[in-house]
């Protein structure tokens, strides 16, 4: 237990280090192999560890928009019935749907960075006749999705890397990324597989957190990528916020779940950790005793805080 | 407000008819029209089209985007960039039908 308890520090705080320094700094700071291999390695290693976590109901920070909701609600009645408030899967909705082309019968879509695999087989469920693949560089996720969620042959997941991507070229209609690029230390590699990757006039559909630097790299990255032209670049914090806000009003789904998932007092500190993991600083929570002491027992190692205060959505197009 | 309520506040939302689906209805009008090259402000019926042009882009319309649209549709809208909206938003709404007839 002693050992565990010990383990999962040190993977808690190398993942910070590993955060911190993929996303400070506006320079493209062109690791070497080496360095990225280690990077990826300390990022992997908490996905690695959450994966099998069985109360996790929320898959990202969520977006809150009527139009979506009504949109979903059409095709699933009951996708935010139960033990979900819907936010993670709205999002998902939002990500697939500003692809303007259609979602047809015999596409074929890729997530990159798909984590647990939840999103992917939400957005199978409302569009049966797609075909989705996901791919993560966590094994662990992909192996308990694939038991897990996969249904051939429409939904199946692969285990694989971002910056180099385990397909031929031209395979995929369109690729879509829900909050896993600001792990990327490599930015432009990603855009570069993904254009190689898509067919031509196929859409890349991005939607992340940044810090103010990493953002300022990044659209520059998507600005000039080779082979690609930027379609859309939108800030969607309004309803991001809207959707963690509700979240971190005391009696939601998403603390509740987060409180009664340990006993006391782990629960209340999960609680906090959880509400730190999905955008409280981002909507500025109110004064919270816990909150705070746990905000500053998880940043006395890398002493300055990362601050992910824009969340912006990218739709490129990959040239003809 | 909605995202998309937004996005047309903001008079952006036109930016977003997916570029080849633009080339490729060019290359109709184009075609059909016997003109070098479509612009997307340009409209249908300045460049020369008269209804059964129409008819015949209606047609290939139907066959390579599988969406059926209304004669007068190009009346409401004839600017090629226009007429890519309208063929978008017809597209959609099908889809959306075509799912719920699966599903029932």
């Amino acid at each position: 237990m002693k050992a565990q308890k010990q383990n999962l520090s040190q993977v808690f705080s190398e993942f910070a280090g590993a955060l911190h320094s993929v996303n400070s700094g506006c320079v493209d700071k062109a690791y070497d192999d080496e360095e990225r291999a280690e990077l990826k390695r300390q990022l992997i290693a908490l996905y690695d560890l959450t994966a099998t976590w069985k109360n996790v109901r929320a898959w990202n920070w969520g977006f809150d928009d009527e139009a979506i909701h009504h949109a979903i609600q059409e095709k699933l009645p009951h996708y935010n019935a139960a033990d979900t408030d819907g936010f993670s899967e709205q999002l998902y909705y939002f990500v697939l749907h500003q692809i303007p082309t259609y979602i047809q019968a015999g596409q074929h879509v890729l997530e990159v960075g798909c984590g647990s695999g939840a999103g992917l087989n939400f957005l199978s469920r409302c569009h049966q006749e797609t075909k989705f693949t996901g791919l993560d560089l966590s094994k662990v996720s992909i192996d308990s999705a694939n038991r897990r969620l996969s249904r051939p042959p429409g939904l199946k997941y692969i285990h694989g890397d971002a910056e180099s991507l385990p397909f031929p070229d031209g395979q995929f209609d369109a690729v879509i990324c829900v909050e896993s690029a600001h792990n990327y230390p490599d930015f432009g590699r990603f855009l570069s597989e993904v254009c190689r990757v898509l067919k031509p006039g196929g859409y890349l559909s991005i939607a992340d957190l940044y810090t103010c630097d990493r953002f300022e790299l990044a659209s520059s990255l998507i600005k000039s990528a080779k082979g690609m032209s930027l379609v859309v670049e939108a800030d969607i914090s309004p309803w991001v916020k809207k959707a963690v806000r509700k979240r971190m009003d005391p009696g939601s789904l998403f603390r509740r779940t987060s409180r009664e998932a340990f006993r006391f007092p782990i629960g209340p500190l999960n609680e906090r950790a959880q509400m730190l993991a999905y955008g409280a600083e981002f909507v500025g929570v109110e004064d919270d005793f816990i909150l705070n002491t746990v905000k500053r027992l998880t940043t006395r190692k890398s002493k300055t805080r990362l601050v992910f205060d824009r969340y912006h959505h990218h739709l490129l197009c990959r040239e003809g | 407000m909605t995202y998309k309520d937004q996005r047309v506040a903001e008079g952006v939302e036109d930016a977003v008819v997916p570029p080849e689906m633009l080339k490729r209805i060019a290359e109709i009008w184009a075609a059909t029209l016997k003109v070098e090259q479509v612009r997307p402000e340009d409209s249908f019926f300045d460049l020369g089209g008269d209804s059964m042009m129409l008819m015949m882009v209606l047609s290939r319309v139907r066959e390579e985007f599988n969406v059926e649209l209304a004669q007068n549709s190009v009346f409401r809208s004839p600017s090629l960039q226009d007429f890519c909206l309208t063929i978008a938003e017809a597209k959609s709404a099908d889809d959306d039908l075509d799912f719920d007839e699966g599903f029932l």
